[in-house]
């Protein structure tokens, strides 16, 4: 199958179940904390973790790597919406919230993606 | 625009930046360049336009067009998975100086592209 009509399927689908997330849980805005893209990022950074895992055991189609991975999770998570929240949260002097996001978004995402390459890994023995 | 519409519409932004990730991946990858050059490109690229929509204020007063370039073609260009696995493969490679080099050029990069959109999109809406 073409990899590249692949990806935007589900480029789409990813983009519309974050979109779709925003409206249920709205970010707020202003010095709101915005945990709904806080949470699309960690969980997207475990679940690339976990794909990438699984894997590097067992080869799958690469196909399926590209569609779940570059397409659903690649633009399920975001980094344009995350800049623009840090700098909405700055401008309202929320810098607490800040850096919490800061943190939990770049370090506590990387520990989960690889909680994640390990889980993959391990489920897939 | 009912939040169906707005979910399209976001979607199909997406689709388009998912494959202009994909596609600057694979240019990436032919220019012989590191992965995460490519994802470094297209984030500091998304954030400096999503910049831009802010500092022209596109999300009140274009709402249809800010669901599908927003959210849809820089959400969808942009991505934090990736960047997180990339940095999380480095750190188990122990490969520390180009993890604070990666990290430092993203999100400094990052907040940096940002201002200067939104600099930009001030000065386009007058």
């Amino acid at each position: 199958m073409n990899e590249w009509l692949l990806i935007a399927v589900f480029g789409f689908l990813g983009a519309a179940s974050r979109y779709g997330i925003a409206l249920w849980i709205p970010d707020g805005g202003g010095a709101a904390f915005p945990y709904a893209t806080m949470g699309i990022n960690l969980v997207g950074s475990f679940l690339l973790g976990a794909l990438f895992g699984w894997c590097a055991r067992r080869s799958i189609a690469p196909w399926w790597r590209e569609a779940l991975g570059t397409g659903f999770l690649g633009a399920f998570t975001t980094f344009s919406a995350f800049n623009a929240q840090l700098w909405e949260l700055c401008r309202n002097e929320a810098y607490g919230f800040a850096a919490v996001y800061l943190l939990a978004s770049g370090l506590g995402g990387a520990m989960l993606a690889s909680a994640g390459l390990s889980a993959g890994r391990r489920a897939n023995r | 625009m009912n939040a169906w519409e707005a979910l399209g519409l976001a979607g199909l932004g997406g689709s388009a930046g998912a494959l202009l990730r994909y596609g600057t991946g694979k240019w990436a990858a032919a220019l012989k360049a590191k992965p995460y050059a490519a994802t470094l490109t297209v984030n500091l690229t998304g954030s400096l336009l999503i910049g831009v929509l802010a500092g022209m204020e596109w999300k009140a007063r274009q709402p249809e067009l800010y669901a599908l370039l927003g959210p849809g073609v820089m959400g969808g260009l942009t991505t934090y998975s990736t960047l997180n696995v990339q940095k999380a493969t480095m750190r188990t490679e122990k490969r520390y100086a180009a993890l604070a080099k990666y990290a430092a050029a993203t999100y400094l990069g990052g907040w940096l592209a940002f201002a200067i959109g939104f600099g930009i999109g001030k000065a386009a809406k007058g």
